[in-house]
């Protein structure tokens, strides 16, 4: 008896002695296995996507860019938004520090890609092409949407792994010097998806390369570039003008089938949901700056004329006030965010064209027209448009009336020096340079950070 | 995917392990020669010749663990005998003095009962009047060896094995005197009877109770520590639905929290403050050893109405709870100790009879508190005030201009609550039993609200062999909770049913649900809806105990823990938050698996007679596996289909597993010097896969030193002092919820694009992440008066928590905005009374009382760069350094202006604007002081007490008024009829600000209440059925009582009850109030029956 308890008492003790603390997550993927095949290049490329998904990056960096001009207003008592609307932006506003952040979030998740797909053996040298294209693309998209918003910002070229002060503080680049690096991952991006590029308009492909490269040129006010860049897309790609009324409507229609978008984030129920139409649609947060209580001149709803077709999706006139119907998916939230489109390489063409010199019904009026005249209006002429200014106003006008609500208006106000004289020279936003401020939470925790001046 | 170096470090933890098995092993294969039956081998070596008996029992008392009992009187134990024994057992011993001497011997475990032979005997009761008589113990128990003396002479006898005695009278008027060690004397008058059984009541000895501590237990008398005990008559005397309610009150330095009314929902506790932040701050609960899974499991979000995995534990079924409260109690259990331990102990059978226990209790509760809402004459002038409109309006959708609904009656009700119980137990010399059953059921006071459960018990214990003992301690309970959404809610019944204008009626003329308001119909959702929550608990352990020498012990149990919990959400398209759906229904499964072992050896060790040495060694480990299911559905064809079956549309499913392992090792010596100096030091080693790889094992040591000067000689002579002790104490806790693999890097899946999975990476590994630790120092008095009549403790304690986990924020630049790190410091100090006295004890009436207060300070000392957390829940809680954890931090509100009637706040930094900058604290949740008061009485049968409880200097933020008095926001909402006072006209003087007030609705310390009560907690009156009476019914005891709980409270708060905290006390977001479901007012009665 006794050697039998005490051999069962030696076999209860002995079933204690595994080595119990090496337990392993079941819902994660530890970071040396995650991108090793190419099914993780993939997921982690999803990832990335993912981010675009965000209410920061596929709604604030759209709307921010109506908000802060004079196309929308907030009508509500979110004091962030009242402070976009008002021109009156402080450093503690948390919708500012969440573009930045998700923004960063999505480069930090690019460059763990990027790190990660020269060792992933399996991968064929045109799909390692796809991918990198895809992601050197995305980064320039996300570097590019923080250089217009807060100028020069810290480049961030590695993913981070450690908290180390070496790594946190970072210091900003010049804003030219962002540019630089930007159009360097485009150039990298161009070089691999030339070879090696996705079809659809919801992942970043070779005309999107182009056509970013357009418009940052333009923004950089290399002219001759943007043309030949713009008309690159125009000639050699894919893409058309809509057609009709219906057409355009249909732009940022999930299901939608139209030849217009070169790049777009793809919404639908059951992936993210896109919460754009519930903020502009009626009694949403933002309405269209129309109704001369809100001290607006020029509103863009007195823009359009009687036959343009492009207001009736644009700026509809609800029970008390106007708001945007372009994204008009209240119950499913599944309208794409268009990041760019074909329309908007036209406008560049004739705005690079007349900048380089104008040319009474020259090229830059096709341009323009090709716009213009598709939606249901006549033709200008150049006795419409009797000069280089002229001109100028004209492709301003015809960029705010095509792309509204698509995050362009406050930047080309900004680049073409009318913002004060649009905006008003108040506010923290014109004292700043039209530069908005550096998140607080950043200026706190990187040590090397600095304000934009004026704030 | 394995990092192949820290595998490696714990191969070397594995052949630790190893060794420390072997060791535990080797001792006990060399200390394992047979030792049986201690009276069998316990072997005598005597000579004596001619020497008196007494000195013979003296030299075996001495020698051996036994010890005699006999009456002087009766038994001659001058006379001289001669003994020569060589190693012998006590048989041989006794029975060469019995031959001698004509006494007869019974053996009871190490007691020796002595009597005279039965020869002898009966030469005595032939000489006269003979009385005969059994004598028990409060429960029934047969008492063994209790004096029996005729007054007034030297004659006596003693009862035997079985309680019974005989005596031989010469008076039949004599009276005679029952007197045992630890009852009180007891004096019967013969009256010519010739059968008296007695019944002996137990002396209140409180300091030589045993408490349990970890891994053992000591006599209050000789704790160093800090440890409430609450024993189980008291809990059970509570009637509570689970433990924590069973404990609220009785003892200092323990706050305990009904989160919310809700039957079964979650309590909180709290000892000696919060010690943590981020990393929970709920105790340790062990239940027979094995500590056991709580918290809630639960993915059906119910908002403030948690359920607890603890509720699980019948509170009848318990032996004994202690609490421990300081480091040096609670240190043993290292790493998981940081919040405090309660430790519970069930209830074991008893050798002897089979006892069968039944009890039943039955009760209405009521919501004893309404808010005072508008009636639908006062809404009408409300509204028509501002939209004079809007009635037509109304009147086109209802068409009835009479309709007067009090919404708050129409979803409160009362609401039955019973339990119903029965156990049995029992044992014989080898095996003890104890196996009880119960249902109850608590009909919620809102619609819709019932709590169900069925808990089983068997425990059992087998001696198979004389050292070695092996038992089993198995609970299973199912329970189904319906709850209906409340707290924090929109959707819920509360909200609705308070919010919703008086002018609407309940039904249609046609019987279906009103629905043309916005408001949801309440009495729709209430009793439509539904949300089940099923648990499903086994709680059980098997251990073997072995004696491999007398004083050395190997003990080795396993424990199992096994939480089912099932969810079923329905909600049918009547509902507004269902309508567009048609209906949405959820189902969701989570199960908590866990296994732990533990191997002790215990050794004690006397040197010298003076030196008591007792060593506890062991070794534990605990596997947990969690796992998760979920799917949700919506489009049902009909209201009457009410599982996912029938759903058309699949909305989401998942599910998701977790595994987490700790192996710890522990040691502890106490030390004990003639019972005048005791000294206890001990040691706990934690493993966690929580920690990181550069800090996976946590060594938390911690020693304790008591002075007993009531044992030393100077203080010996002072007779009314029995007891006075000095303790202090110093050790560390640790907190080890700090969360899964932030050590590790790490990618998160789920973050989809176009239907395609998607991963990214979601953390920066922090190697160093470690436990919290708490540095604990304790020092008090424990002082016994009057032979224990009046006994005072007091205990001073400083808390120190350091290495707070907390986010540490990054810069966003990184793609990160925080990682978790142990950054933050924290502390608590306070002192703690508690004073129980006997005011009168007489043999038909006495009145006892029990009071305790306990005071604590809890305050930050760092957080990360000193920033502080702000903006925390409904109330804006806060945590910033210098200040308690939960302060309310926004504006304060300086009353309304008379000339406007808005709002005005303090302006702190005068720029003329109200920004974030003039956020200020305005109170703060954590009370000043908490207690509670006890009285009993007791007076021949009944017996009546009295508890008070108290809390006095927390502040609540109320949220219902900042809802329903802001006529702001939903302006259409019924308000607080205190709105008929709000400013009206300029020169208006009103603490009540105007209709559209632009800062009504802001968080301001206007919405912020004392939240201080003092509370008739309990008044139960009771009747004890006398013996005679229940002998006709084959009854030991019965007991009848009267009950009634919450009769009172008394408190400045304007809500339905003070006793709110939809996250639980010790939170950082405590102390706010948001449509909690009301605490209940609760009329009872019960019966009590042994048989």
């Amino acid at each position: 008896m006794k050697y039998k308890i005490l051999s069962i008492i030696i076999l209860f003790s002995l079933l204690g002695c595994e080595s119990i603390l090496d337990v392993e997550p079941k819902n994660l993927l530890s970071a040396d296995s995650a991108i090793s095949s190419e099914r993780g290049v993939q997921a982690a490329l999803n990832g990335v996507y993912d981010g675009l998904q965000t209410a920061a990056i596929a709604q604030d960096v759209i709307i921010f860019g109506d908000l802060a001009a004079d196309n929308l207003i907030h009508v509500g008592s979110k004091k962030e938004y009242r402070q976009i609307s008002d021109n009156r932006i402080y450093p503690d506003n948390v919708y500012i520090e969440g573009l930045w952040n998700d923004c960063y979030d999505n480069i930090n998740r690019i460059n763990t890609l990027l790190e990660a797909l020269p060792e992933v053996e399996e991968l064929s040298e045109n799909k390692l092409k796809y991918y990198e294209g895809q992601a050197y693309f995305l980064r320039a998209l996300n570097y590019f949407n923080l250089v217009k918003f807060y100028g020069g910002v810290p480049l961030k070229t590695e993913s981070t792994t450690n908290a180390s002060p070496e790594v946190l503080n970072i210091a900003r680049s010049g804003k030219n010097e962002t540019y630089n690096f930007i159009m360097d991952d485009l150039d990298k991006a161009g070089s691999r998806l030339a070879v090696s590029s996705p079809e659809d308009p919801s992942h970043a492909n070779y005309w999107a390369v182009k056509a970013l490269m357009a418009r940052i040129h333009l923004y950089r006010e290399s002219f001759t570039d943007a043309y030949l860049n713009a008309k690159d897309v125009i000639n050699n790609s894919p893409f058309s003008l809509a057609a009709d009324s219906s057409e355009f409507a249909n732009i940022f229609d999930e299901e939608a089938e139209t030849n217009e978008i070169i790049f777009q984030v793809d919404f639908s129920a059951t992936d993210d949901n896109n919460a754009m139409a519930s903020w502009t649609q009626e009694d949403g947060r933002f309405e269209v700056a129309a109704w001369e209580s809100y001290d607006k001149e020029n509103s863009i709803a007195d823009e359009y004329t009687e036959n343009d077709w492009r207001k009736e999706t644009t700026v509809k006139m609800g029970l008390d006030d106007y708001y945007c119907d372009k994204y008009n998916d209240l119950s499913g939230q599944s309208d794409n965010i268009v990041f760019l489109r074909i329309a908007e390489m036209y406008l560049i063409c004739a705005e690079a064209l007349n900048e380089t010199g104008y040319v009474a019904d020259g090229w830059a009026f096709d341009y323009l027209n090709a716009v213009h005249s598709t939606a249901g209006l006549d033709s200008l002429t150049s006795t419409d448009i009797t000069n280089k200014a002229e001109f100028r106003d004209a492709v301003m006008k015809e960029r705010r009336l095509e792309l509204a609500f698509e995050g362009h208006r406050y930047f080309d106000l900004v680049r073409t020096g009318k913002a004060p004289a649009v905006l008003g020279n108040i506010g923290t936003l014109a004292g700043a340079n039209w530069l908005f401020p550096i998140p607080q939470s950043e200026l706190d925790a990187n040590t090397k950070m600095t304000q934009n001046p004026g704030y | 995917m394995k990092e192949k170096r820290p595998h490696f470090k714990n191969c070397a933890k594995y052949l630790l392990i190893m060794r420390m098995t072997l060791f535990i092993l080797m001792f006990g294969v060399l200390c394992s020669y047979a030792h049986n039956n201690y009276a069998q081998n316990k072997q005598f070596s005597i000579n004596l010749n001619n020497v008196p008996l007494k000195k013979v029992l003296k030299k075996i008392e001495k020698e051996s663990e036994f010890y005699f009992m006999y009456n002087d009187a009766k038994l001659d134990v001058k006379q001289d005998v001669t003994i020569n024994v060589k190693a012998k057992s006590i048989y041989e011993v006794l029975n060469q003095l019995s031959k001698q001497t004509y006494i007869s011997y019974e053996i009871v475990g190490k007691q020796i009962v002595l009597n005279p032979s039965e020869e002898n005997r009966k030469t005595i009761t032939e000489q006269g009047f003979e009385v005969r008589g059994m004598v028990t113990d409060e429960e029934g128990n047969s008492l063994p060896g209790v004096n029996i003396t005729v007054k007034g002479t030297t004659k006596g006898v003693i009862t035997d094995i079985n309680g019974k005695y005989s005596i031989s009278l010469e008076n039949k008027s004599a009276t005679l005197i029952f007197s045992f060690v630890g009852y009180y004397k007891k004096e019967v008058s013969v009256d010519g009877r010739s059968q008296i059984n007695v019944v002996m009541e137990k002396k209140m000895e409180k300091l030589d109770e045993v408490v349990v501590i970890g891994y053992g237990s000591s006599s209050k008398k000789l704790l160093t520590s800090s440890v409430a005990s609450v024993s189980g008559e008291e809990i059970e005397e509570t009637v509570s639905s689970g433990i924590q309610e069973a404990i609220q009150g009785k003892t200092s330095g323990v706050l305990i929290n009904k989160n919310s009314g809700t039957p079964g929902a979650a309590i909180s506790m709290n000892i000696r403050g919060t010690s943590s932040i981020s990393a929970g701050t709920q105790p340790l609960y062990v239940v027979d050893g094995i500590p056991i899974t709580t918290g809630d499991y639960s993915q059906v979000s119910m908002e403030g109405q948690g359920i607890d995995a603890v509720a699980d534990i019948n509170p009848n079924n318990i032996e004994s709870i202690s609490i421990l409260k300081d480091a040096s109690a609670a240190s043993i259990y290292g790493a998981r100790a940081g919040n405090g331990v309660v430790l519970i102990e069930t209830k074991e059978g008893r050798k002897g009879e089979t006892r069968i226990n039944f009890k039943s209790y039955y009760g209405m509760q009521e919501v004893y508190k309404r808010l005072d809402m508008m009636n639908a004459e006062e809404w009408k002038n409300y509204v028509r005030s501002f939209d004079p409109e809007f009635m037509s309006s109304l009147y086109s959708l209802t068409g009835d201009t009479t309709i007067n609904t009090n919404w708050q009656d129409e979803v409160m009700r009362l609401a039955p609550i019973s339990n119903y119980e029965l156990s049995f137990s029992g044992g014989n010399e080898k095996t003890t039993f104890f196996i009880s059953g119960r249902y109850f059921n608590q009909e919620g006071v809102i619609l819709g609200t019932d709590y169900d459960k069925i808990n089983g018990r068997l425990n059992i214990s087998h001696d198979v062999t004389d050292n070695f003992t092996l038992g089993s301690k198995v609970s299973i309970t199912h329970s189904l909770n319906e709850r209906v959404r409340g707290d924090q809610s929109v959707n819920g019944v509360l909200p609705n049913a308070i919010s919703i204008p008086p002018v609407y009626p309940v039904y249609n003329d046609d019987g279906s649900y009103f629905q043309g308001s916005w408001w949801d119909n309440p009495v729709a959702i209430a009793k439509e809806v539904v949300n089940e929550a099923r648990t499903f608990r086994t709680i059980g352990n098997v251990f073997g105990e072995y004696d491999i020498l007398d004083n050395l012990t190997f003990k080795n149990q396993w424990g199992i823990d096994i939480y089912n919990l099932n969810e079923r959400r329905f909600e049918p398209s009547i509902v507004q938050s269902a309508e567009e759906q048609n209906g949405y229904g959820m189902d969701a499964t989570s199960q908590v698996h866990k296994v732990t072992q533990q191997s002790t050896l215990k050794y004690l060790k006397t040197l010298k007679e003076k030196h008591d040495f007792n060593f506890l060694l062991g070794y534990s480990f605990e596997i947990e596996n969690r796992k998760y299911n979920s799917i949700s559905k919506t489009n049902f064809p009909s209201d009457e289909l009410e599982y996912l079956v029938a759903a058309g549309k699949l909305e989401d499913g998942s599910s998701s597993a977790y595994k987490s392992a700790i192996q710890s090792f522990f040691s502890r010596v106490k030390y004990n010097y003639e019972n005048k100096y005791l000294v206890s030091l001990s040691v706990r080693r934690d493993g966690s896969s929580n920690f990181g790889p550069n800090n996976k094992y946590a060594t938390l040591p911690a020693g304790s030193f008591a002075w007993r000067l009531s044992e030393e000689n100077f203080l010996q002579n002072i007779n009314f002092i029995s007891e006075l002790k000095w303790k202090i104490s110093y050790g560390l806790t640790g907190n080890d919820k700090i969360g899964q693999f932030g050590y590790l890097s790490l990618y998160s899946p789920g973050y989809n694009y176009m239907a395609n999975s998607g991963i990214i990476p979601t953390q920066i590994p922090n190697k160093d992440l470690k436990w919290e630790t708490t540095a604990n120092f304790n020092t008090g008095i424990n002082v016994a008066l009057f032979e224990e009549r009046i006994i005072f403790n007091a205990d001073f304690y400083y808390n120190k928590t350091t290495d707070l986990l907390l986010n540490r924020p990054l810069p966003g630049s990184s793609g990160y905005t925080s990682m978790m790190a142990n950054v933050g410091e924290l502390q608590n100090k306070g002192m703690e009374f508690d004073l129980s006295t006997e005011n009168i004890r007489k043999s038909d009436f006495s009145w006892s009382s029990n009071f305790n207060i306990s005071f604590n300070r809890n305050k930050i000392l760092k957080l990360y760069n000193g920033q502080p957390i702000t903006g925390e829940g409904r109330g804006n809680n806060a945590a910033i350094e210098g200040e308690p954890l939960g302060v309310f931090y926004m504006y304060e509100s300086l009353g309304v202006d008379p000339s406007t009637g808005e709002l005005v706040f303090e302006d702190l930094n005068n720029d003329g604007e109200i920004t974030d900058a003039d956020r200020q604290v305005v109170g703060d949740p954590n009370p000043d002081f908490t207690g509670g008061l006890s009285n009993n009485f007791k007076y021949r049968n009944f017996d009546l007490s009295i508890f008070l409880q108290f809390i006095y200097g927390q502040d609540i933020f109320n949220g219902v008024r900042q809802y329903t008095e802001n006529m702001t926001l939903g302006t259409n909402d019924n308000q607080l009829a205190t709105i008929k006072d709000r400013w009206k006209k300029p020169g208006d003087v009103t603490p009540i600000p105007k209709v559209f007030g632009k800062n009504n609705l802001k968080i301001s310390s206007h919405y912020i209440e004392d939240g201080s009560f003092l509370r008739i907690s309990n008044i139960t009156l009771g009747y004890n059925f006398s013996n005679d009476l229940l002998r006709n019914f084959f009854m030991d005891n019965a007991r009848a009582y009267v009950k009634v709980k919450n009769l009172f409270t008394l408190t400045p708060y304007s809500g339905m009850d003070p006793e709110v905290n939809y996250s639980g006390v010790g939170s950082i977001r405590s102390g706010t109030d948001f449509f909690t479901y009301p605490q209940v007012r609760t009329w009872m009665a019960g019966i009590k029956f042994q048989f």
